[in-house]
């Protein structure tokens, strides 16, 4: 059985209705809408098919164990999602924000304790979080300038704040 | 066409999950808190639009390590009190060889009370003036924290030189979500009264001198959640505790002995329960024969540069242990470990022992030593 998505650039999946449910906001949205195609107004057809190419080959996997935040991470990444987010930094960023849109990342779900988790995918639970750790691996190591160099971003800052923001982290610098 | 910034358009609960994942600082005990690393710091300066994300994500731990550092985060949450709702997981520097002076500690307790609500709290003990001494031994001892603060406190590590006290804190027993308690040198000469402080309901973990664990036995015992011991050996192990037998402990850490002969190592064979062993890699050296032969998870962790003759661990292996995973845990600077990975390796794999090894970083935000490791 198949559903179909309309994209906001108004081009057609037609989805494995297996493989769709894997994203949690779709999930929702089948039951109620019957037959009829499902709208994703917030993302391109471009970054479904990355998506539901991930969706695929991660429908079998098992959920990701419990983690409250309260530890540290890991930034290890399989060798295939490493393939898989190996795309350009806009591609990048659309991923990460379509898969908080289609809520495709697992803390959204652990901190509001529904029941629901129990039926989640990994593939649910590390779309969004590839994207996180990827950019988190991109900007460690680095200096402020390095980093917004990296992604093009101005910095905004006043002298006097960024003066400010030093001193208050002064603490941090005892190594 | 100007380029689009999406890096700064990003919502704050995407940084926020983004910054989850900023490179922080490991302990070799698993237990202890790891806050971001001086590099991380880079975050919090590069646009507004990152500023608010970022400084939950790097308050949340906070680590200061020395009294100089913990007199300008002083002055920071002073001018900016709204931190203080940010951080969770406060360590304040110890030194465990020397007493705490009294300013310090006065200043340490004012941050301790200005956190709005913390879940984790490491923090040296506040003695009170020898005027005040009970006797030449037990010295009167009280918590940094207020009355009723941080009621949802899961973590708390008390730290201090080694001082003998008389009992527990009836402080203790306000923490009804307390998981975790270390006592670190706190030596107790006496029995805990329940009436005074009763048994916590959510212990898992107790970590304290294993003359302590005598003491506490039938406290630790009413605790219905505890299933982990850590245990520093300050004096001689006295009898095996009743809780080690009872069927609850599945988890045994040894982290340091001030004498080997000290080790509790008769506990190991008695406690039919232990599923995950925690010992430094050097314990093979001197008690082989107590090592347990059925565990899910072994952990060797090496400190410092040390290590044990790979023969050592092929006399182990040659008794056909059934370990679900073993696991060295040493820090990316022991050169002497390096040498000998690949060998304890071999001799894991060739008896059918899955191993792994959990580097911990020393150098995080710098370029870590080059090894040359031979196969």
């Amino acid at each position: 059985m198949s559903i179909t998505i309309v994209t906001s650039d108004n081009e057609q999946f037609c989805v494995e209705k297996l493989v769709a449910q894997r994203i949690a906001l779709i999930e929702d949205m089948v039951e109620n809408a019957g037959d009829r195609p499902i709208p994703l107004p917030n993302v391109t057809a471009s970054v479904l098919r990355k998506i539901l190419e991930y969706c695929e080959h991660h429908k079998n996997d098992p959920l990701p164990p419990y983690d409250d935040g309260s530890r540290s991470r890991t930034t290890h990444i399989s060798e295939w999602d490493q393939k898989f987010i190996t795309v350009d930094q806009e591609m990048l960023f659309e991923i990460i924000l379509a898969a908080n849109y289609l809520e495709m990342k697992p803390l959204l779900y652990v901190r509001l304790n529904v029941p629901r988790v129990q039926c989640l995918t990994a593939c649910n639970a590390v779309a969004g979080d590839i994207g996180c750790k990827t950019v988190a691996n991109m900007i460690k190591g680095k200096s402020p300038e390095e980093i917004r160099k990296l992604f093009n971003i101005v910095n905004n800052f006043t002298p006097e704040e960024e003066a400010q923001i030093r001193k208050e982290a002064e603490w941090a610098e005892d190594r | 066409m100007e380029d689009r910034c999406l890096a700064s358009e990003l919502p704050s609960e995407i940084l926020l999950e983004i910054f989850r994942h900023i490179s922080r600082k490991r302990s070799l005990d698993t237990w202890e808190p790891c806050p971001p690393t001086p590099d991380a710091w880079s975050i919090a300066r590069i646009c507004r639009a990152w500023h608010g994300a970022a400084t939950e994500a790097l308050y949340h731990t906070v680590s200061i390590r020395t009294i100089s550092s913990a007199y300008l985060f002083h002055r920071t949450i002073l001018r900016r009190t709204k931190l203080c709702s940010c951080i969770k997981v406060l360590r304040l520097p110890v030194d465990p060889s020397v007493t705490c002076p009294a300013p310090v500690m006065t200043m340490f307790t004012r941050i301790v009370n200005s956190m709005e609500s913390l879940i984790a709290l490491y923090a040296p003990i506040i003695q009170v003036s020898s005027k005040l001494q009970l006797n030449e031994r037990t010295v009167r001892t009280i918590l940094p924290i207020s009355v009723a603060k941080h009621p949802h406190l899961s973590y708390l590590s008390l730290t201090t030189a080694p001082i003998h006290l008389d009992s527990l804190h009836p402080q203790l027993s306000a923490f009804h979500d307390l998981r975790y308690l270390e006592l670190g040198s706190l030596l107790l000469d006496r029995v805990p009264d329940p009436a005074m402080t009763p048994p916590l309901a959510k212990l898992e973990a107790i970590d304290t001198d294993d003359k302590n664990i005598s003491f506490m036995d039938d406290w630790l015992l009413a605790c219905p959640s505890l299933t982990t011991i850590f245990i520093v050996c300050y004096r001689s192990a006295g009898p095996v505790p009743k809780v080690i037998t009872s069927g609850k402990i599945r988890h045994i850490g040894i982290k340091s002995c001030a004498h080997w002969s000290h080790t509790p190592k008769g506990w190991l064979p008695v406690c039919t329960s232990l599923r995950i062993l925690e010992v430094p890699l050097t314990f093979l050296d001197y008690h082989i024969d107590y090592m347990p032969l059925i565990l899910d998870e072994l952990r060797l962790v090496t400190p410092q540069n040390a290590c044990i003759r790979p023969s050592l661990l092929e006399e182990y292996m040659s008794r056909m242990p059934s370990i679900g995973d073993l696991v060295f845990v040493f820090l990316d600077s022991n050169r002497l470990f390096f040498e000998h990975r690949y060998a304890y390796e071999r001799i894991c794999k060739a008896h059918g022992v899955q191993v792994s090894f959990d580097t911990l970083l020393t150098y995080p935000s710098g370029t870590p030593p080059r090894h040359s490791p031979t196969r």
